[in-house]
């Protein structure tokens, strides 16, 4: 059964209520590049601190390393502007 | 490779969503914040009745779209994913401002029976003029309701996960809608 009426009703509101402030997409831009910048800290820093916590442990830093590198690579990039 | 801006608009959805999780260019989540934003705005106010908070909600909900894009299983419609989004937000917000035991009570225990169907001949021939009236004097649960069924076709098994109740629930709250849309019509128009 086709609902024209109420795809008609959505239409209507997009048109009535015009478009979104500007300042939303410059703050969804924002806090997406802020995302991704803690992403970025989070990649960089993450298996160093690892490696340090494996090397005061007794264990093998560099095999550490390694392994968390392999992992890194086969992961998707966080979504970032 | 560039991509000329015809080309571009000519992408579908999912077209886009693939370029942009593999490129992380701007000029995709562009695409895709102008195919959407407007519209999920549109359905914000349509559902909250409050331009303010409709604009924060259109935001955050965007900010959830795009951090979370790459879940995006290509199991339905984007624009599914994307008003399914849109709802859940929507009806989150109504469950904070109001007493969540008035908003969604638990039904669990109304006959399974109802017919998904009934009343849609009538909702069909209500002219588009009247039925703008009309929707904006159900409550916002009930209003939510009927745009999710007939306005996006999702399915009951959708928005009961949306508004986490039972799918007979959801039937008997589509049928009370439908009722009392009835009604207006025949308090509203004379004929």
């Amino acid at each position: 059964m086709e609902f024209k009426n109420f795809k008609d009703l959505a239409d209507y509101e997009i048109a009535k209520n015009g478009e979104l402030p500007k300042q939303v997409k410059h703050n969804v831009e924002k806090n997406i590049n802020l995302f991704s910048f803690m992403g970025d800290i989070v990649d960089t820093y993450l298996p160093k601190i690892i490696s340090i916590f494996v090397g005061v442990s007794g264990g093998d830093m560099s095999k550490a390393e390694e392994k968390i590198n392999n992992k890194k690579k086969s992961e998707k990039y966080p979504n970032q502007l | 490779m560039l991509e000329t801006p015809n080309r571009l608009k000519q992408l579908s959805d999912e077209e886009v969503i693939v370029r942009y999780l593999d490129s992380q260019k701007r000029v995709y989540f562009n695409i895709l914040y102008d195919r959407y934003s407007n519209k999920i705005f549109a359905k914000c106010i349509s559902i909250l009745k409050d331009e303010t908070k409709a604009v924060d909600a259109s935001q955050e909900i965007i900010i959830k779209l795009v951090t979370n894009l790459s879940k995006f299983g290509g199991n339905s419609k984007f624009s599914t994913w994307v008003y399914s989004i849109t709802y859940n937000y929507c009806i989150d917000i109504l469950r904070k401002t109001k007493k969540e035991q008035l908003l969604f009570k638990d039904e669990s225990a109304f006959n399974e029976n109802i017919p998904e169907d009934e009343d849609d001949v009538f909702l069909t021939e209500i002219m588009f003029d009247r039925l703008k009236i009309l929707i904006d004097k159900l409550d916002e649960t009930e209003r939510a309701l009927l745009l999710m069924k007939y306005q996006d076709d999702m399915m009951i098994k959708e928005i009961s996960s949306i508004m986490q109740i039972t799918e007979s629930a959801i039937k008997m709250r589509l049928k009370r809608a439908k009722d009392k849309l009835k009604k207006f019509y025949s308090a509203t128009f004379d004929d």
